[in-house]
């Protein structure tokens, strides 16, 4: 009998909440999904993939907030005003995981775009499914060259490739008149791009430079042995290709043996825009030169300047590139169906083709079919900064390169 | 190659390998008394590691770090005790077979729990305290300040070491339980709580060690990774529970890493360690200093 | 005279094959995809389980066999243009190969020293694998020519569903038979099984190659299922979860190393927005299990079967009073 009464319950129980959700769904258009691959679980790099998520949301919460979802009365489009929802897959940098996790936010979550990759052989491992699928992939974090130049129909990437990053950096050093590089690189993809890059560009521009690219493991922490033997060799400049915690590791044991900064460095990335930076290293960062992808006297894009107060107001810490990025890749997808006036993935992925799109960094967005690596490519500007002075911040840090944007000499260390 | 560079080579991998044995002072420690291995042991020196940088940021300040060393150590040596409590006790009540076996998934399953707690609790950035002391000059090698104090916290914490286990009671009741624990009982050694202490203490002197080498390596999640990884090249080069064995392979294993990577190449650098590691194993199957076993 | 359980049990054994073989119509592909991960797990895990499980041979490298036999198939493929199957069947002969040597270095180590050994060498091999990326690509991962071009997963789910059965009915028929004695004696007490005749150096041997062959094998049929391999899959995180498998499922036993992989692969996937948590819970259940009850699930499945039996002969046995 008791059995009797409790099926009932929760027979009538289910018809009200399946009742419910027919309901909300006559009243609203059910919410377009955007979906997040990136890595939250060792053995991939759980920070990147924390920030890259993080960015995202405040993407979805920009598309929703202030652009009041996709389609609606502000876009030419005859649909109603739709909002997004995320749905953020862990990718753990694994090959394996990486084509899960994109199997299923394309198949079962039904996303019409995905973005948020940060370890280039998960990204080439899925990309051939974003073709099979038809489904939007863009590389947010991702650097490795096949990425954009096996030319997949549907695998686009708003992240500068490795070209880009060794371009800058050997013009900086060419317009300093230096000879002599040397590079620490971890053993990811990451470091292995940039070694072979910058060989490569040396090699084909015919540079004055002789370059010395040594690999180091990722989880080895004493780096002396190799620093070392760079000071004894005397390069002009070093190279510090790590990420995280090798990057940190580089700049104080280069400091420790007197290498740096009576010898130039410069930091891959923007690192030392973070607050730990200076924390972290102390005296032993000044006269760090560094690539930054912006800097507070360029125009940052209104969206960029949103997402830059409303991530420190969330988190309560500073946006940097990663965020940025992937809040810039989340707000062009947004842009691209409501140009196309669609959520279908395929005519999303024509309009990426097809239209102009405003980010974080400036408007004018891009990506085209175009040659070689420029596939569907589209970088944003490099720049080169310096401290000079401990606890210095970025926007009062020198822009050194490009010549177009300089605003002061290298200033060696002492 | 030129003899400054060859000097600073060998000072430098002197150096680090006395930062080795700190690392591995513990391993052995807890080996030599509960003749276990301990696999999350390079997490508990990544725990002693965030205890210490908590402390000087949130309490004590940056310049008395020296002060927070010891607080870090009995925090974690304090965790340790709980996890021994709760985990590894039942290894010593005569239940479990194959007590080698359920030892090792155990602390493996205590790496991955504690390394990925880290990261859902300080999130995944890396964190730094100020350097302990100013630089100083070795011969031609120029030396940071607090890897000079962690070279120094090595000697200090394998003298003390040495002292307690070769000249106190309680090193005297240690070495019972090594040699017979059912002899040590019949001396009157309570040996659960003999077993709790020394892995207590085990872990407490990796929490030292990470506190000390917080400013040379960093603090992160995965920082317990490196001291994992050396400290077991080491106990093997040396051999399982020898503290002399400890100590020359901890130096030894620096030396080969330091010279391999200018004499070969620096990218294989890790490789070394484990190179040596195999061919040891594969000439001396018990280390340099191992114990010989007898064969049941 | 036939045992009349063991003719129901072979034949819910062959219902259920069938039932997993047609599953791929049931589902879509996505979830095709995590259950073939899973059953490569079910190879690994089980292999893994005749080493370390029935030996007593607690190798940490057994991912890295795994990785061997994908990168020397992937290479030889690329390089040579061997047809892929020819490819699979070197990976798998190296893998064994270098399994043999690892277990005859290492025949003369005690449990913790041989855990320790085999570590190095796999962590060793991770970073040459990773340094020399001008024949690996390294981290940049090397992209494999698929066994199936074009298709979705249903076809490796078959092939892999066949390795599986192969690797667990394998197991069995070697524990059943004198091979399985021999290596139980040496887990048991290895002086004794000399003593007693066992030519203990030629079967630990035998264990290690045949273990690290399968992997090799397995791994490289996955390595031109996923199309990219990277040397992520020969860091330890990778083993850890090996292990877990095994230890959740119940070690020594034939079932719960397969039992355990399609669990942990199957509510890992069901889990996979939490990240990290995913991993702090896996290691929170690994220990309760340890501590609490070492069996496992194959351990809670055969009590629930028990109590079932009993339970039904009792009714039985009171219809019969009746």
């Amino acid at each position: 009998m008791k059995r009797v009464v409790v099926l009932v319950v929760a027979a009538a129980l289910a018809a009200t909440v399946a009742g419910q959700v027919r309901d909300a769904g006559w009243a609203a258009p059910a919410p377009i999904t955007l979906g997040v691959l990136t890595p939250l679980s060792p053995p991939g790099d759980a920070s990147a993939g924390q920030l890259i998520s993080r960015g995202a949301e405040l993407g979805a919460a920009y598309i929703n907030g202030v652009m009041g979802g996709v389609f609606g009365p502000k876009t030419p489009c005859s649909l109603p005003a739709t909002p997004v929802r995320l749905a953020v897959e862990d990718d753990a940098g694994t090959p394996e995981k990486a084509v899960a996790g994109f199997r299923r936010l394309a198949t079962e979550d039904h996303a019409v775009g995905v973005w948020g990759q940060f370890h280039s052989s998960a990204m080439l491992a899925a990309a051939p499914l974003a073709d099979e699928l038809g489904v939007p992939f863009i590389s947010t974090a991702a650097s490795t060259a096949d990425i954009t130049g096996k030319h997949f129909a549907a695998v686009f990437r708003t992240h500068p490739i490795d070209p880009d990053r060794a371009r800058a950096w050997l013009g900086f050093i060419q317009a300093q008149g230096w000879r002599k590089v040397a590079m620490l690189a971890e053993n990811t993809d990451y470091g292995i791009g940039l070694i072979e890059a910058t060989k490569s560009e040396i090699a084909a521009r015919k540079l004055p430079i002789t370059f010395d690219g040594v690999l180091f493991d990722r989880t080895s922490a004493d780096l002396t042995p190799q620093l070392l033997k760079f000071k004894a060799a005397r390069p002009d400049i070093l190279l510090n290709v790590g990420v995280g915690t090798p990057a940190y590791l580089i700049a104080k044991q280069a400091h420790d043996v007197g290498l740096f900064p009576q010898t130039a460095m410069l930091g891959s990335y923007d690192f030392p825009v973070r607050p730990e930076f200076w924390k972290n290293l102390g005296p032993a960062g000044n006269y760090m030169t560094f690539i930054s992808y912006y800097h507070p006297r360029m125009a940052l894009s209104p969206l960029g300047k949103w997402a830059a107060v409303e991530y420190a107001k969330r988190y309560h810490d500073t946006a940097i590139y990663a965020n940025l990025n992937s809040f810039g890749d989340a707000i062009i997808l947004g842009e691209a169906m409501n140009q196309a006036c669609s959520a279908d993935p395929k005519r999303i992925i024509a309009q990426l083709e097809r239209g102009r799109f405003d980010t974080w960094i400036g408007s004018g967005v891009t990506f085209p079919r175009a040659a070689g690596l420029a596939w569907h490519q589209w970088s944003p500007p490099l720049l080169i900064l310096q401290y000079t002075k401990v606890d210095e911040t970025y926007d009062q840090a020198a822009i050194l390169f490009p010549s177009s944007m300089k605003t002061g000499p290298y200033t060696p260390g002492r | 190659m030129d003899s400054t560079l060859l000097t600073q080579y060998v000072l430098a991998g002197l150096v680090i390998g006395a930062i080795y044995c700190l690392m591995a002072v513990g391993i052995t420690f807890i080996y030599s008394v509960v003749r276990m291995i301990n696999w999350a042991m390079g997490e508990f020196y990544m725990i002693g590691g965030y205890v210490q940088y908590v402390l000087l940021e949130s309490w004590l300040g940056p310049q008395r770090w020296y002060l927070a060393v010891p607080l870090a150590a009995v925090t974690v040596a304090l965790l340790g005790m709980a996890v021994q409590r709760v985990l590894l006790r039942p290894m010593f009540t005569g239940t479990l077979e194959r007590l080698d076996e359920y030892a090792t998934i155990v602390t493996i399953a205590l790496t991955v729990l504690f390394r990925n707690l880290a990261i859902v609790v300080f999130g995944p950035y890396q964190f730094s305290p100020p350097d302990y002391a100013a630089p100083v000059q070795l011969g031609p090698l120029p030396l940071n300040g607090s890897r000079f104090v962690a070279f120094l916290g090595a000697v200090v914490l394998l003298g003390l070491f040495a002292f307690v286990v070769r000249r106190t009671w309680f090193g005297l009741a240690l070495r019972a339980v090594a040699q017979n624990r059912l002899g040590a009982v019949a001396a009157g050694v309570d040996l659960g709580r003999m077993d709790m202490l020394a892995f207590g203490i085990g872990v407490g002197l990796a929490g030292a060690a990470g506190a000390l080498l917080a400013p040379v390596f960093l603090v992160y999640p995965e920082s317990g990774a490196l001291s994992t990884v050396k400290g077991f090249e080491i106990i093997v080069i040396g051999g399982l529970g020898s503290l002399p064995g400890s100590v020359v392979g901890g130096l030894l294993l620096g030396l080969v890493e330091s010279l391999g990577s200018v004499l070969l190449s620096p990218s294989f650098r890790d490789v070394y360690g484990f190179g040596a590691l195999l061919l040891i194993l594969a000439l001396r199957p018990t280390g340099l200093w191992g114990e010989r076993v007898r064969e049941a | 005279m036939r045992d009349p359980t063991a003719t129901a049990r072979r034949a819910l054994a062959a219902a259920g094959l069938a039932g997993a073989a047609v599953l791929p119509l049931a589902l879509g592909p996505y979830h095709v995809h995590v259950l073939t991960v899973a059953l490569y797990y079910v190879v690994l895990a089980s292999s893994w389980n005749l080493l370390a499980g029935y030996t007593g041979l607690f190798s940490l490298a057994h991912h890295v066999f795994a990785g061997i036999g994908a990168y020397t198939s992937a290479l030889l493929v690329l390089r040579t243009g061997l047809p892929i199957p020819a490819g699979v069947a070197a990976g798998g002969a190296l893998a064994c190969a270098v399994g043999f040597a690892l277990g005859s270095v290492t025949l003369r180590l005690r449990t913790l020293y041989l855990a320790l050994a085999t570590w190095a060498f796999a962590e060793s091999t991770r970073v040459a694998v990773s340094m020399e990326y001008g024949l690996t690509r390294g981290d940049l991962g090397l992209a494999v020519p698929k066994l199936f071009p074009g298709a979705g997963p249903a076809p490796y789910y078959e092939l892999f569903l066949a390795c599986a059965v192969a690797a667990a009915a394998g197991l069995a028929w070697l524990l059943r038979s004198r091979i399985g004695y021999r290596l139980r004696a040496i887990r048991d007490d290895e002086g004794a099984a000399r003593a007693a005749g066992v030519n203990t150096v030629r079967w630990k041997r035998f264990a290690f190659a045949a273990a690290s062959g399968t992997a090799g094998a397995a791994g490289a049929l996955y390595g031109h299922y996923i199309g990219l391999l990277s040397p992520v899959a020969m860091k330890f995180d990778e083993m850890a979860l090996i292990i877990i498998m095994v230890i959740l499922g119940g070690q020594r036993t034939i079932a719960g190393p397969v039992l355990g992989a399609i669990t942990v692969e199957v509510v890992s996937e069901g889990l996979r927005a939490y990240g990290q948590v995913r991993m702090v819970i896996f290691a929170l259940v690994v220990l309760g299990v340890m501590r609490l009850y070492p069996p496992g699930l194959i351990g809670l499945v055969r009590a629930a079967a028990a109590r079932l039996a009993r339970r039904r002969g009792r009714a039985a046995n009171v219809g019969a009073a009746a």
